[in-house]
């Protein structure tokens, strides 16, 4: 008790002589170095429409077994209840068939498989979430739709230990609540996605 | 300033480009219907008025060159028209010349001053014949020297025509104006059809309304009837009131289901008539826009002459295009398909065909390569392309060599015929050529054009002579919509097989099986063919059920024969095939995938590939091991009075592998079956002379003939009559009216 009273003291100390040194030095700036200083600081300013579209991003979060994943909304073209799935043999295990979506036959992916996930937690597939850009297009199986919601991606943890190839290339980062952020981009542009099999 | 006359000047020759392609395609298809007789006097003035505009046209844009050829040839047709000028079927040269002038120009190609006198002196030979005093000052125009010939948009350096994209210009179509009509009517009713089906909307939402009504009475009475039901438990008499209100509440029920009724009978009626009129106006409107999108073959071909001269240019050959006079259309998106897989082939004859002219001049050839396409119509739904060079064809020795280095044959086969080696150019991995050019020569060519006729619904073939030349034959559907499969069932799948491929669908009694080593096999028609079960090609699991028939597809031709086992064979239908996504660009042994009509993705089956893979698979099939059948083909006797069924039953079982005698009664059986040893009897049962009972009877009563299985096949089929048959000693009994293949056979089958 002793201990931690006596840590916040000092810190609190700490952090006046801070301040109170920063004032002397803004004391004893020549006019040069604040023009020096605010410059810096309008530089600074003026790059932040940028960042700010990166401070947040809309996310489409949704269950597969025991996992939560999300992904950036600009890359998800709809989401479909999933009926009628038609199984293709040939084709590598990730792909788990064809669908009709609106006219149009969309692939199945399992990211289950994709990412050699143990088989666990509550089967229920019944939604697809489809991806879409140019020169691709295919759907990820999901379990429920948690709904869209604001992330910011600094806040993601992106380094994570034993997670390897695939996954890895695939995955933005870890959100604060666990969630697992797939970088729509990479996904869409992974080669290996492809199934060609040009002989 | 400068700027914006640039803008305005790319502009106007975006919208010129545009309009010059749809002219010179109505010139074009006009044009054609000119060459055996004198023009319709309603084709000669669409021809002046297209002519005239054009030349308009190239004047606002300041194309000097096709302004004056354009008004070189309105003044002939002019002439015509006016009857100063009798037409002449020679002048169609001069007007092809011009109008093969302006497409190049057109396209974007500089053309040189000599091209241009040419096709106005063309033109002014028209003119020559009757009249030659007004030759036509136009000849000798002096700005000739100016090569100042059509800016091609300024973005677009000199491409030349074999580079350019596998599209062409001005992608418009010519709509009738009763095409349009009818499209506008189709509209109309689709628009009606949605008012009916908006109403429908509406009158099913009040029938659930109704039944909301239903229930909440329902409930609002819970109070008064649980207060009957235990004033009767405890033996009360029960209120007046409750009674009535509860006698009441009956009465409204009934008035309320009977409304319910009344509009639940008018809501099927009503769904029942839309589902008929969307129907037909669907296929109404598919059928107008396939009309739409038929064009004549020649808006595609006529450029791939120019192609061909450079081309053979490129490899120091000389070599010219025939193309056919011909009217025949073809749907659009066939021909943009198309285009691609033709100059694949072009590229390859002259490459590998068409000899240098040095060599050609050796084996006595003129040193001009001759290349020529010839389409003919060959059915209803489809058309055929041949392309054929004079060339040196195809050197079987090299060939059979190549494929024995990538693994195709053995090492060391036997020198096979025809038929079997030159469809193997089509192999990935095969060239005869021994260089890999510019042009062409990785060995993919000719793989990737059967690959693209398979996924248009058709097929290529190869034929070769020797130091002659060589012939590829196109045979494609003349229309997209027209793509007819075989659908089969496997398991729980379903999958349809292109009707192309399949030679024959047909089912035949597990006796027709033989295990063998190597595999097993069917005899068929005097060939052993080998069996794959389509599940193991695909490596699927094999399904649990054991067959009572062999239920097979037959790919392949000849002794290149494989029978395919399916689980039911399903019937033949029409369909449009549909890409499997762009995340699937190709799946092996997948052609794509179709929708049937109850919605449900099937996919199609890639034939070649089925054929190769069928080839890879070698494992034995995993059937039940029966005991060994008598090689003796069975012989069987059917009975009939009736000439159809007796047909049908012998057909049936010939079909199986039996063989079959007849007989028209009882009396002519007994005394056949008296002379000839048979294995079984079919027999009918009403039959003048002597009927089935007593046939069978009698059969019992002889010790020679007492063991002969019976099947009575009736109309009769009271438990009775079925009693008797049993009594008599018939083995089994069949009702006519279930005279389904499977049970006869069966029955066969089992007492075999």
């Amino acid at each position: 008790m002793n201990m931690m009273a006596s840590d916040h003291w000092s810190a609190l100390h700490r952090q006046l002589d801070a301040l109170a040194e920063q004032l002397q030095r803004s004391d004893t700036q020549t006019p040069e170095q604040q023009a020096d200083a605010l410059a810096a600081r309008s530089l600074q300013w003026a790059q932040s429409p940028g960042a700010a579209c990166d401070a947040t991003q809309e996310v489409l979060a949704f269950t597969l077994g025991d996992e939560i994943y999300a992904l950036a909304l600009p890359h998800i073209d709809a989401v479909i209840p999933l009926k009628q799935l038609t199984p293709l043999p040939g084709t590598p295990p990730f792909v788990r068939g064809i669908v009709n979506a609106r006219g149009r036959v969309v692939s199945v992916l399992d990211l289950r498989v994709l990412f050699a996930l143990p088989p666990r937690g509550l089967a229920d597939r019944n939604h697809l979430v489809i991806l879409r850009n140019t020169a691709m297009e295919f759907g990820l199986l999901a379990d429920r739709i948690l709904g869209v919601q604001m992330l910011a991606p600094n806040t993601l943890q992106t380094e994570q230990a034993g997670l390897s190839g695939l996954r890895r290339n695939l995955l933005q980062g870890i959100s604060p609540q666990q969630w697992q952020v797939l970088d729509g981009d990479r996904l869409l542009n992974e080669p290996s996605l492809v199934v060609d099999d040009y002989d | 300033m400068p700027i914006d006359r640039a803008a305005l000047m790319q502009r106007l020759m975006a919208s010129f480009q545009e309009e010059a392609a749809e002219r010179l395609a109505i010139l074009e298809s006009e044009l054609l219907r000119w060459q055996a007789d004198a023009p319709e006097p309603d084709s000669l003035e669409a021809v002046f008025r297209e002519v005239h505009s054009l030349k308009g046209a190239t004047r606002a844009v300041g194309l000097h060159e096709p302004e004056q050829i354009c008004h070189a040839w309105e003044a002939v047709l002019q002439e015509i028209r006016q009857g100063k000028r009798a037409f002449l079927p020679a002048m169609v040269t001069g007007f092809q010349a011009a109008l093969q002038f302006l497409k190049r120009c057109h396209a974007g190609e500089a053309l040189s001053a000599g091209q241009f006198r040419q096709a106005m002196d063309l033109l002014a030979q028209t003119t020559v014949a009757p009249h030659p005093a007004s030759a036509s000052p136009i000849v000798a125009t002096p700005t000739v020297a100016a090569v100042e010939t059509t800016p091609p948009a300024p973005h677009a350096p000199a491409a030349t025509l074999a580079e350019r994209p596998a599209t062409w210009r001005g992608q418009t179509l010519r709509v009738r104006a009763e095409q349009g009509e009818q499209l506008a009517y189709y509209g109309e009713a689709l628009r009606q059809h949605r008012m009916t089906a908006h109403n429908l909307h509406r009158r099913s939402h009040g029938l659930q309304a109704d039944f909301q009504r239903l229930w909440q009475r329902r409930l609002r009475h819970e109070g008064l009837l649980s207060r009957l039901r235990s004033q009767l438990a405890q033996g009360q008499m029960p209120e007046q009131e409750a009674l009535r209100s509860l006698l009441e509440w009956q009465d409204w029920s009934l008035d309320l289901l009977a409304t319910m009724q009344v509009e639940s009978h008018g809501l099927r009626q009503a769904c029942q008539a839309l589902d008929r009129d969307m129907g037909s106006l669907s296929e109404a409107y598919t059928r107008t826009v396939d009309e739409l999108l038929l064009l004549p073959c020649r808006s595609m071909l006529d450029e791939l002459p120019a192609m061909v001269g450079e081309l053979a240019a490129q490899t120091g050959k000389q070599a010219e295009l025939l193309l056919p006079q011909t009217g025949l259309q073809v749907d659009k998106r066939i021909l943009d398909a198309l285009r691609t897989p033709l100059m694949h082939l072009l590229r390859n004859a002259l490459d590998h065909g068409i000899e240098p002219p040095a060599v050609r001049a050796a084996n006595g050839k003129p040193a001009l390569g001759r290349l020529q396409i010839l389409l003919h119509q060959t059915s209803a739904s489809h058309f055929s392309l041949t392309l054929t060079d004079d060339g040196g064809g195809i050197d079987r020795h090299k060939l059979q060599q190549k494929a024995e280095e990538t693994g195709l044959l053995a090492a060391g086969s036997p020198a096979l015929p025809d038929a079997q080696l030159l469809p193997l150019v089509f192999e990935s991995g095969i060239t005869t050529s021994s260089l890999l050019t510019t042009l062409s020569g990785r060995g993919e060519g000719l793989a990737i054009v059967r690959e693209a006729m398979e996924q248009l619904g058709g097929s290529i073939s190869v034929d070769s002579t020797p130091g002659q030349g060589c012939r590829f034959t196109l045979q494609l559907p003349l229309s997209r919509s027209t793509f007819r499969v075989m659908l089969v069932r496997l398991g729980e799948q379903r999958f349809a097989i292109p009707a192309h491929a399949v030679g024959r669908a047909l089912r035949l009694p597990l006796t027709a099986l033989h295990r063998q080593e190597s595999g097993d096999s069917v005899m068929l028609d005097g060939l052993s063919l080998p069996l794959r079960p389509l599940a193991q090609v695909l490596a699927l699991a094999p399904s649990g059920s054991e067959p009572v028939m062999l239920n097979l597809l037959l790919l392949g031709s000849g002794e290149q024969q494989i029978a395919l086992l399916v689980d039911e064979l399903l019937g033949d239908q029409e369909i449009t095939l549909k890409p499997l996504g762009r995340q699937l660009r190709r799946v092996r042994n997948l052609l794509g995938a179709t929708v049937l009509g109850d919605g449900s993705l099937v996919p199609v089956l890639h034939p070649q590939d089925l054929y190769r893979s069928c080839l890879q698979a070698h494992g034995p099939w995993q059937a039940r091991p029966r005991e060994e059948q008598p090689r003796r083909q069975a012989r069987i006797l059917v009975v009939d009075d009736s000439f159809t069924s007796r047909g049908l039953l012998r057909a049936l079982l010939e079909t199986a592998g039996y063989a079959v005698q007849t007989a028209n009664d009882g009396l002519e059986a007994w005394n056949t079956l008296r002379q000839h040893p048979f294995d079984l009897l079919v027999s009918d049962i009403e039959m003048p002379r002597m009927d089935g009972f007593t046939l069978t009877a009698r059969l019992r009563a002889d010790p020679n003939l007492a063991k002969l299985p019976v099947v009575l096949v009736t109309a009769l089929h009271t438990a009775e009559d079925k009693a008797r048959g049993l009594e008599v000693g018939a083995n089994a009994y069949l009702v006519k009216g279930g005279l389904e293949t499977d049970t006869v056979l069966a029955a066969v089958n089992r007492l075999l």
